[in-house]
C-alpha cells in the first residue's frame, strides 16, 4: 500500500512550509529580494464577476497558489486578460528560460538531493526523507518555475513510490531527480521507460524479484499490474489478468543490486532469470529475442502498452508530451481530478 | 429471530457497537487460516505454506497462522467465528477497485456502514455515533449521519487556546449548509472528548495493549464504548498486507499486531463484548501458488473474522472449495463461495437492520451466514 503524495501534503503543508523554511535559516534579505513587487493592492475582496477570472484561474491551476504580487505580475504580461493568460502559460511551459537562481541557491543547501545514486547510501534515511520533503516545500514556495514544480508533484503521485520500503529509503531521492524531475516536461514514453527501470521502482513494486529461473517459478505480478492499472491504461482500461501475467513474464530478469555496497542501486538484466518464451500482451505477440533492449525501445513492451492508451483527441497529448498534459490542466473547461 | 432490539443492552442508548477492521492490501486468507491438512495447499506452496505442526489447530482441517496464537483461546471459547473462501463477486484484482466495491457494498454511492447508520430509526445521532480511527474517513462510512475521524482521544483537541475555538464556532454557527452541520458536529465531538480526557484510561481485566497504532486505536474504541458516548460504529485499518515478496517478512509483524490487538481489546472489554461485534475483512485473498520470490500475487477468496456478542463461534463457516486446479478460479485463485455481504448482513440484522438490509446492500439477494445459530 502506498502513502499518497496528496495526503502527505494535506497533513503537513502549513506547518512543514514554516519548518522547512525555518530550518535553512534564510537571510531576510534573500526573501526581500525574491518577494518581488508587493505593492499594496488594497483589501482582499471576493470575486464579483460572473465569468471566471482567467488570471486567477491560471495561477490556481498552474502554480501552488498566488503569492503577493503574482496577480498583478501576470496581469501585466498582456494587454487583455486573455493575452496575459496565454503569455503566462507560455512562460511556464518553458521553465528553462525562467531565472530561478534564488530558489536554486536555497535548495542547493540540501546536499543529499545532489548526490549520485551510490552516494545516497551514505546518508541516514531520515535525513534523506527530510531533505526531500523540505526540497519539495521550498520549491513549491520559492520557485518561479511553478508549473514545473506542480507537474513534478503530479508525476510523483502518478508514479508513486513509498520511501519506507527497503532500499527505497535511499533510492527514492534518485528517482525524484533522475526519473521524475528529469522527464517532468519531457515525453511520457521516456518518463514511463525511465520509471520502469528506476532502481527505486524496481524495489517498490518488487520488479527486482520478478524472475523465472526454474520451470515452475511464477513471476511476481506486482509491477506488471500497476504498470497497466496505475501508470498507463487505468483499472478499466481493457487489460485482463492474463495481460498482467504476460507483462510480468516480459519483465523477468531485471533487478537491482543490493547488499554489495559499491554496486548498490545498480540496475541490471540477468538473462538466466528471464522467461525466454514468446508472450502475448494486449493482443500483440512479443517475441522472445532481444527483449532486453525491447523493454526500452520504440518496438518494445512499453510501446505495445502505450499503443493501447486512450487516444481521444483531448488526451492525445498525454502520449507524447508531459507539457501537453499541463496545457490540459490549464484549459478553463477542464475539470480537475 | 426475535426482534433485534431484545438483544440490545449495555450502551447508554441501548445500541450495539460494531467495530470494522479492514486489512488493506489483500491479506492472504490461506495463511491466516491455513488448510493445513490439504495436500494441494502444501504442493502449491512448497516454501511458504503454514505447516501443520506450527499452526494453531482450529479443527481437523484448518489451523491459524502461528502468530495469531492469541486468537486460539477466543475461538475455542466460542466468541470468534471464521468465514473462509469469502470475498466479493467482482473479480478485479486491483486493490483500489476491490476496496471501493467492498466498502461501498457494490456499485453504489456511499458506504454500507454509512447506509446502515442512516437507516436506523430513532438513532441517537450522537456526535460520536461513528468514529474512524485513522487519518481519513474510510469509504464504508460515507453517507453516515455524522462521523468523526480521530487518531487518538488525547490528540483530538484544539492546539491553540480556547478563544480560537470560540471564534470558529461563532462563525460556523451562521452557516446553514452541510458545512455548518459538519462543523457543529465537530465542535460537539470536541466537547464530548474534552470531558472524557479528564480521566486517564485504564484498561480492565489485566488487558495490555501494545504500543502500535492498531492496538492504540482499538484502545480508543474500547474507551469510547465504555464511556457510553453512543458509539455505534467504529472503523480501523490495518494496512500493508500486499505480500508479493517474502510473504513471511510482511505477514509476521502484521499478524502479531492483529492478534495481540484483538486479544487485548477482547480482554479489556469483558462483558461489554456481549453488545460489541468486531468484524475483520480484506479486499481479496491471494493466489494459491507461491511466486518465485517467496510471495503470493493478487487472488480472490480470503477470510473474515467475526467476534463478539452472541456469535456461535469456534467454527470455520463457509463452503470450502477444493484446492485442486480445476476448482480454482482464473489464474489459480481460491474461489469466493461466500459473499462478504452475507456475513455483514447477518451482523447488521442482529443490530436491528432487519428490513433495511435490501437498501443497505442494494441489488444483491441476501442470504445471511448463520453466525448466531
Amino acid at each position: 500500500m502506498r502513502i499518497s503524495r496528496r495526503r502527505l501534503l494535506q497533513v503537513g503543508s502549513g506547518a512543514a512550509i514554516v519548518a522547512a523554511a525555518g530550518c535553512v535559516q534564510l537571510p531576510d534579505a534573500l526573501f526581500l529580494n525574491f518577494s518581488g513587487d508587493t505593492a499594496d493592492s488594497g483589501p482582499f475582496a471576493p470575486p464579483s464577476a460572473k465569468s471566471i477570472d482567467l488570471i486567477v484561474h491560471a495561477i490556481n491551476r498552474l502554480s501552488f497558489g498566488p503569492r503577493p504580487g503574482d496577480y498583478e505580475r501576470v496581469q501585466g504580461l498582456g494587454e487583455s486578460d486573455q493575452e496575459a493568460f496565454d503569455a503566462y502559460v507560455e512562460e511556464q511551459l518553458a521553465p528553462e528560460k525562467i531565472d530561478d537562481r534564488v530558489c536554486g541557491s536555497v535548495v542547493r543547501r540540501l546536499e543529499s538531493l545532489n548526490q549520485p545514486l551510490g552516494e545516497l547510501f551514505e546518508y541516514q534515511e531520515r535525513l534523506l526523507l527530510s531533505e526531500m520533503v523540505r526540497g519539495a516545500m521550498l520549491r513549491a514556495v520559492l520557485s518561479k518555475r511553478q508549473l514545473f514544480e506542480v507537474m513534478v508533484q503530479f508525476w510523483t503521485d502518478h508514479f508513486n513510490i513509498d520511501p519506507s520500503k527497503g532500499d527505497c529509503k535511499w533510492l527514492k531521492a534518485g528517482d525524484d531527480r533522475d526519473v521524475i524531475r528529469k522527464h517532468t516536461m519531457g515525453t511520457f514514453p521516456e518518463l514511463l521507460r525511465a520509471s520502469a527501470l528506476s532502481p527505486a521502482m524496481l524495489w517498490y513494486l518488487d520488479g527486482r524479484e520478478n524472475r523465472k529461473q526454474k520451470d515452475d517459478d511464477k513471476p511476481n505480478e506486482n509491477y506488471a499490474r500497476e504498470l497497466l492499472e496505475l501508470h498507463t491504461l487505468g483499472v478499466h482500461g481493457g487489460y485482463t489478468q492474463r495481460d498482467v501475467m504476460e507483462v510480468a513474464r516480459c519483465l523477468t530478469g531485471w533487478t537491482v543490486r543490493s547488499g554489495e555496497w559499491l554496486q548498490k542501486g545498480n540496475v541490471e538484466f540477468k538473462p538466466r532469470r528471464h522467461d525466454d518464451g514468446p508472450k502475448e500482451v494486449l493482443g500483440q505477440r512479443i517475441d522472445a529475442a532481444s527483449l532486453r533492449q525491447k523493454v526500452g525501445d520504440d518496438q518494445g513492451l512499453m510501446a505495445h502498452v502505450l499503443g493501447r492508451c486512450p487516444t481521444s483527441q483531448e488526451v492525445e497529448s498525454y502520449h507524447d508530451s508531459c507539457a501537453g498534459l499541463a496545457l490540459m490542466l490549464a484549459s478553463p473547461g477542464f475539470q480537475r481530478f | 429471530m426475535a426482534t433485534a432490539k431484545s438483544y440490545i443492552s449495555g450502551n447508554r442508548d441501548g445500541r450495539q457497537s460494531l467495530v470494522v477492521i479492514f486489512l488493506r492490501g489483500g491479506a492472504d486468507g490461506l495463511s491466516l487460516v491455513a488448510p493445513v491438512k490439504d495436500d494441494e495447499y502444501h504442493k502449491a506452496r512448497p516454501r511458504i505454506a503454514v505447516s501443520k505442526d506450527d499452526a494453531v489447530q482450529l479443527d481437523d482441517f484448518f489451523g491459524l497462522y502461528p502468530l495469531l496464537k492469541e486468537l486460539g483461546p477466543i475461538y475455542k471459547d466460542g466468541t470468534l467465528a471464521i468465514v473462509h473462501a469469502v470475498g466479493s463477486e467482482d473479480n478485479t484484482r486491483s486493490h483500489f477497485d476491490a476496496q471501493d466495491l467492498m466498502e461501498h457494498g457494490g456499485i453504489v454511492a456511499g458506504g454500507w456502514l454509512g447506509r446502515f447508520l442512516r437507516s436506523r430509526t430513532g438513532s441517537t445521532s450522537s456526535e460520536l455515533a461513528a468514529v474512524a480511527v485513522g487519518k481519513e474517513l474510510p469509504e464504508c462510512l460515507r453517507g453516515a449521519p455524522s462521523a468523526t475521524v480521530l487518531q487518538s482521544l488525547d490528540e483530538f483537541s484544539w492546539p491553540a487556546s480556547g478563544s480560537m475555538a470560540r471564534e470558529l464556532e461563532r462563525l460556523y454557527a451562521a452557516e446553514q449548509d452541510a458545512l455548518g452541520q459538519a462543523a457543529r458536529n465537530t465542535f460537539d465531538a470536541l466537547r464530548r472528548i474534552e470531558s472524557l480526557r479528564s480521566t486517564p484510561y485504564r484498561p480492565e481485566h489485566g488487558a495490555e495493549y501494545e504500543n502500535d497504532d492498531f492496538a492504540r486505536g482499538l484502545m480508543q474504541v474500547a474507551r469510547l464504548i465504555k464511556a457510553r458516548v453512543g458509539l455505534e460504529a467504529a472503523s480501523i485499518d490495518l494496512g500493508g498486507w500486499d505480500s508479493h515478496f517474502v510473504q513471511q517478512s510482511i505477514m509476521d509483524p502484521l499478524t502479531v499486531r492483529l492478534s495481540k490487538g484483538l486479544a487485548a481489546f477482547h480482554r479489556d472489554m469483558g462483558r461489554e463484548m456481549d453488545t460489541t461485534t468486531v468484524v475483520v475483512m480484506t479486499e481479496f485473498g491471494r493466489r494459491v501458488s507461491e511466486n518465485a520470490s517467496f510471495g503470493t500475487d493478487h487472488g480472490r477468496g480470503s477470510v473474515m473474522f467475526v467476534l463478539g456478542g452472541g456469535i456461535h463461534g469456534g467454527r470455520v463457516l463457509g463452503r470450502w472449495p477444493s484446492l485442486k486446479s480445476d476448482s480454482l478460479e482464473g489464474p489459480g485463485d481460491l474461489p469466493v463461495t461466500t459473499n462478504y455481504r452475507n456475513v455483514l448482513a447477518s451482523i447488521l440484522a442482529r443490530g436491528g437492520a432487519g428490513e433495511q438490509l435490501d437498501a443497505i446492500f442494494p441489488g444483491f439477494s441476501i442470504d445471511p451466514v448463520a453466525l448466531y445459530a
